[in-house]
C-alpha cells in the first residue's frame, strides 16, 4: 500500500496474474485449436489457480474478454452475467469439439435444449455461436462447426431431387412435403427427370398457400406440368436459400421461377432476401417476384378481396425498403413499382385471398 | 358547354414508371412519376408539335415523385411566377421555379428550415385573388397533420393580419360617416420591389390521431379539407385552423368494402361543395358535402347490376384517384381504377360523359404499352388522376373557347381532351 501513491495504482497492484487466451482464427483442425483453448482454461484455473481471460476476436477486429473468476474493478455487479458468460462459451466449444471429432451433426434447437437452464434462450445459442465463428474467423460457420441450424424451409417436388453433400447422397420424394435437407456450399443438387413437359419452380412466402398447393397434387393426375414447390415460412433460412441456388445449377433446367409473396412491405422484402445477399451462395437470381401485387388482385372482380389499410409503421418501413432499392446498383422494377403502389394507395392485401388456380394461371 | 369530349393529344411511354399525378398551370401540364422525374408539358402547341418534342424533363428524386402542384400567377409589376412542386417518396416537398420565356428550371427552397423535418405526402397550392389575401400553401405528412403556410413572391412580406384589421378600421370609420384617408396606396410601389418567393408557416392543424392524411384541398372562402386514409376528412377554417367539420368513414371493420380511404377532395370553385372520393371495397365512391353547415348532400353514382354490389353506391367501378372541377364548379371529372373518366353534372348529380380509356387509342404506335414489366395488361390502363383544363390554356383546335381534361394513366400516358362543339 506504502508504494502506491494513487488510488489507480493500488487498484494495478492488487490486480492478480492473470493468463490470456487467444480465441483467433485457427489453423485446419478446429477440434484441436479448441482442445488447446480449453486445456489451457482448465490448467490455468486447475493447476496455476489463476484467473483466465479469454480473449475473442469479434467483427469489428477488436476484443471481447471473458474473465474467469470476475476480477477488477464493479466484478460484483458483473459477476453473475460474466460467469454465466463463460460458462456458455465453454459448454458451447465443448458441445463443438465433441460434434467435430464424433463426426456427427447437431442443430442449434439440440443445443438448446441439451441444457436449457444455461442457455435460458435459443438465441443466446445463436448468438454465441456466432461470436464463436468470428473469433475463430471461419468463411463458412455453418458447415465447420457441425452445428447447424434447424431446417424452417419445406420443399415439395413432382419430381426425385438428389442432393449429394461429400458423397453421401439424399433423395428428396415426390409428391411429399419435406423440410430441405442439410446441405454443404459445396453439396451439389440434381433433379432427376421422370417425367417431360416444363417445370414450374414456385417460392410460397406463406406455408397455408404451400399446404393448399400440396395437398391438392395427386402423383396419378396428368393435367399439370411438374412443379417444385418451396416455401420459406416467412423469412427465409440460409439452408432455403442455398437449397435454391443449388437448384441453379441443376443439369434439368427449371423453365419458371416465380416467387410469390403477400402484397405488403414485408412481403417485398422476404422477396429481396431471396434474390439479393451479399454472399452470393444465399442469393438466387433467376427468381422472379410474380407477385402477389395489389394490382392483380383488383383485376380479379369476382372474388372479393379484403384490402387492409397499411400502418404507420408499415409506410416507414416501406419507404426504407424502397429508399434502398431505387440506389444505382438496384434493379429490380416490378418490385420497386409495386412498392411504390403499395405506399401510393396505403393498402395491401394477403397473399391468402388469391386462389391456387389463380396461381397456376399466373405464368 | 357540351358535353363529349374529344381527344386532342396524348402521349404514350410519357414517363418510365408509373405516374402517379397531373396539374395544369397556363404555360405546362406539369406530371411526377415513380420513375423520380416531372415533365414539364408545353400547352400551347401547334397542330404539327408533339408532345414529346416539347417537354421539360427535370429529376427530382430516385424514389419517385407522387404529388405534383403548379402556381402560376402574375404578380404586381408584371412578375411573373411558375413554381412547380412536388413530393417524393421520401417524405421531402422539391419546388422548382420555371422562366416561362426560356423555359428554364431551377430548384429553389421555398421552405423555411424548420418545417423541412417532417415527412410529407400530399400538397396543394392556393391561388389568391384577393390582393389582402395571401397566396397558400397547404401539405398533408404522414402523421396526419395538415401545415398550411402563407406564401410571398417578394422579400417584404405582405402582412395579411394587418392590413384586414386596417379594412376593418376604415370600413367601421366609413359607416359612422367619418372622413378616412385613402390607403396609403403601394407604398411599396416606391421601393424596388425585390422578387425572392419564400414560404412563411402560418399554422398546422394538427391530427387527433395518427392516420395517413392521404390529401389536402384550399378553397376560395377560406376553408382546408384534409383527407385520411381511415374514411374520414377534416374541414377547417384557413384563417384560425381550427377545425370546423368532421365527416366520418363509414369505418365498418371485417367486411369487404371496410377499405373506405379516402384518395382524393376537391372544392368546388366557390368552396361551397366539397367532394370527397373514397373506397368502398374494391369500388370507389364519391361524396358531396355542402360546406357551411357541413351536411352531406349526395352522392354520385352509376346503375349497377352486379349482385355483389347490393349496399353502396358507386361512381367507378374501381377506386376513385382524382377529383377536378371545372372553372364554373357546374361540371365534376373523376377517374378511377377501372379506366374511366367521368364527368358529373354537379346540380343534377347525373353523369353526363364517360371516357373510356384504351391503351390502344395512343397516337404513336411505338409508344403503346400494352403490359407492363411483369406481363401484367395495362390495355384498359387505371387512371390516376385527372384535371380540368380552363379555356384559352391549350393551343389549337378549339381549345381557345372550350375546356378541356387531362388525364394520367397507367400505361405511362397523359391525354388531353376538350369539350366538342362551340360554347
Amino acid at each position: 500500500m506504502h508504494d502506491s501513491s494513487t488510488r489507480d495504482d493500488l487498484y494495478k497492484s492488487l490486480l492478480p496474474s492473470t493468463r490470456t487466451v487467444h480465441m483467433n482464427a485457427h489453423d485446419k483442425d478446429i477440434s484441436g485449436t479448441i482442445d488447446t483453448i480449453l486445456s489451457l482454461t482448465k490448467n490455468s484455473i486447475e493447476q496455476h489457480q489463476q484467473p483466465v481471460n479469454i480473449q475473442i476476436k469479434t467483427q469489428n477486429k477488436s476484443f471481447m474478454s471473458l474473465k474467469f473468476p470476475a476480477h477488477g474493478l464493479y466484478s460484483t455487479v458483473a459477476a453473475y452475467n460474466n460467469s454465466n458468460r463463460v460458462a456458455i462459451m465453454i459448454s458451447l466449444l465443448h458441445m463443438i469439439q465433441k460434434c467435430i471429432t464424433s463426426n456427427t451433426i447437431k442443430t442449434n434447437r439440440d443445443v438448446f435444449y441439451s441444457n436449457v437452464e444455461l442457455y435460458g434462450k435459443q438465441v443466446t445459442v445463436d448468438r454465441w455461436l456466432n461470436i464463436i465463428s468470428q473469433g475463430f474467423e471461419l468463411t463458412n460457420a455453418r458447415d465447420s462447426l457441425n452445428v447447424i441450424p434447424a431446417q424452417k424451409g419445406l420443399v415439395f417436388t413432382t419430381q426425385e431431387i438428389k442432393v449429394l453433400t461429400n458423397g453421401i447422397e439424399e433423395r428428396i420424394n415426390p409428391f411429399h412435403s419435406s423440410l430441405i435437407p442439410h446441405m454443404k456450399q459445396d453439396s451439389q443438387c440434381q433433379i432427376l427427370r421422370e417425367r417431360s413437359g416444363t417445370t414450374r419452380l414456385l417460392v410460397l412466402e406463406k406455408e397455408a398457400v404451400y399446404n393448399q398447393f400440396v395437398n391438392n397434387m395427386q402423383p396419378n393426375s396428368h393435367s399439370y406440368d411438374n412443379f417444385i414447390i418451396i416455401t420459406g415460412k416467412g423469412y427465409p433460412d440460409f439452408l432455403t436459400r442455398l437449397f435454391l441456388h443449388k437448384l441453379q445449377d441443376s443439369e434439368i433446367a427449371i423453365d419458371y421461377w416465380e416467387m410469390y409473396t403477400d402484397a405488403d412491405p414485408y412481403g417485398i422484402d422476404i422477396a429481396m432476401k431471396y434474390v439479393e445477399n451479399s454472399k452470393e451462395a444465399y442469393t438466387c437470381n433467376k427468381l422472379v417476384h410474380r407477385g402477389v401485387f395489389l394490382f392483380q388482385l383488383m383485376l380479379n372482380h369476382q372474388t372479393q378481396v379484403q384490402y387492409l389499410p397499411m400502418t404507420q409503421r408499415d409506410t416507414v418501413f416501406a419507404t426504407r425498403i424502397l429508399q434502398r432499392l431505387t440506389e444505382p446498383t438496384g434493379s429490380n422494377t416490378t418490385t420497386i413499382q409495386e412498392l411504390r403502389r403499395q405506399i401510393f394507395l396505403q393498402k395491401k392485401a394477403e397473399m391468402n385471398v388469391m386462389s391456387r388456380e389463380n396461381y397456376l394461371e399466373q405464368k | 358547354m357540351s358535353n363529349v369530349f374529344i381527344s386532342t393529344a396524348n402521349c404514350g411511354k410519357a414517363h418510365d414508371a408509373d405516374i402517379y399525378g397531373v396539374s395544369v398551370c397556363l404555360p405546362y401540364t406539369v406530371t411526377c412519376s415513380g420513375d423520380g422525374t416531372i415533365k414539364l408539358w408545353k400547352n400551347k402547341l401547334l397542330e404539327d408539335e408533339l408532345p414529346k418534342e416539347n417537354v421539360i424533363t427535370q429529376f427530382v428524386h430516385r424514389t419517385g415523385v407522387h404529388h405534383v402542384d403548379t402556381f402560376y400567377s402574375v404578380e404586381t409589376a408584371g412578375h411573373e411566377l411558375c413554381i412547380v412542386s412536388c413530393v417524393s417518396f421520401t417524405g421531402t416537398i422539391h419546388f422548382y421555379q420555371v422562366d416561362v420565356k426560356t423555359n428554364k428550371i431551377d430548384a429553389i427552397d421555398l421552405l423555411p428550415s424548420q418545417d423541412k423535418k417532417r415527412s410529407y405526402w400530399s400538397l396543394k397550392w392556393f391561388k389568391s385573388d384577393d390582393q389582402m389575401v395571401c397566396h397558400r400553401l397547404a401539405a398533408t405528412d404522414v402523421k396526419g397533420n395538415t401545415i398550411v403556410w402563407r406564401f410571398h413572391p417578394f422579400e417584404q412580406e405582405f402582412d395579411e393580419e394587418m392590413a384586414k384589421k386596417e379594412e376593418e378600421t376604415r370600413t367601421k370609420r366609413l359607416a359612422r360617416g367619418q372622413s378616412v384617408e385613402d390607403p396609403p396606396a403601394n407604398v411599396e410601389n416606391d421601393k424596388e420591389l425585390r422578387l425572392q418567393p419564400h414560404l412563411k408557416l402560418h399554422g398546422e392543424v394538427p391530427s387527433v390521431d395518427p392516420v395517413f392524411a392521404t390529401c389536402v384541398g384550399i378553397s376560395h372562402n377560406g376553408l382546408v379539407a384534409t383527407g385520411f386514409a381511415n374514411g374520414s376528412v377534416v374541414v377547417s377554417e384557413l384563417s384560425t385552423l381550427r377545425r370546423i367539420h368532421n365527416f366520418e368513414g363509414f369505418g365498418i371493420q371485417g367486411i369487404e368494402q371496410n377499405s373506405s380511404t379516402v384518395r382524393a377532395v376537391a372544392f368546388s370553385p366557390l368552396g361551397t361543395l366539397l367532394a370527397v372520393a373514397s373506397d368502398s371495397g374494391s369500388y370507389g365512391c364519391v361524396s358531396l358535402y355542402e360546406t357551411e353547415y357541413g351536411e352531406r348532400v349526395g352522392s354520385l353514382t352509376v346503375p349497377t347490376h352486379s349482385a355483389q354490389t347490393s349496399i353502396g353506391t358507386f361512381a367507378h367501378n374501381g377506386w376513385v384517384f382524382g377529383l377536378s372541377f371545372n372553372s364554373t364548379g357546374e361540371f365534376l371529372a373523376t377517374c378511377g381504377y377501372d379506366s374511366k373518366v367521368r364527368v358529373w353534372d354537379v346540380k343534377l348529380r347525373e353523369r353526363v360523359s364517360t371516357l373510356n380509356i384504351s391503351a390502344g387509342d395512343v397516337e404513336i404506335e411505338e409508344d403503346i404499352m400494352l403490359q407492363d414489366e411483369n406481363g401484367e395488361s395495362v390495355k384498359n390502363p387505371p387512371v390516376m388522376d385527372v384535371t380540368f383544363i380552363n379555356k384559352g390554356v391549350r393551343g389549337g383546335m378549339g381549345s381557345e373557347t372550350n375546356e378541356g381534361l387531362c388525364c394520367v394513366c397507367l400505361d405511362r400516358s397523359v391525354r388531353w381532351f376538350r369539350a366538342a362543339g362551340g360554347s
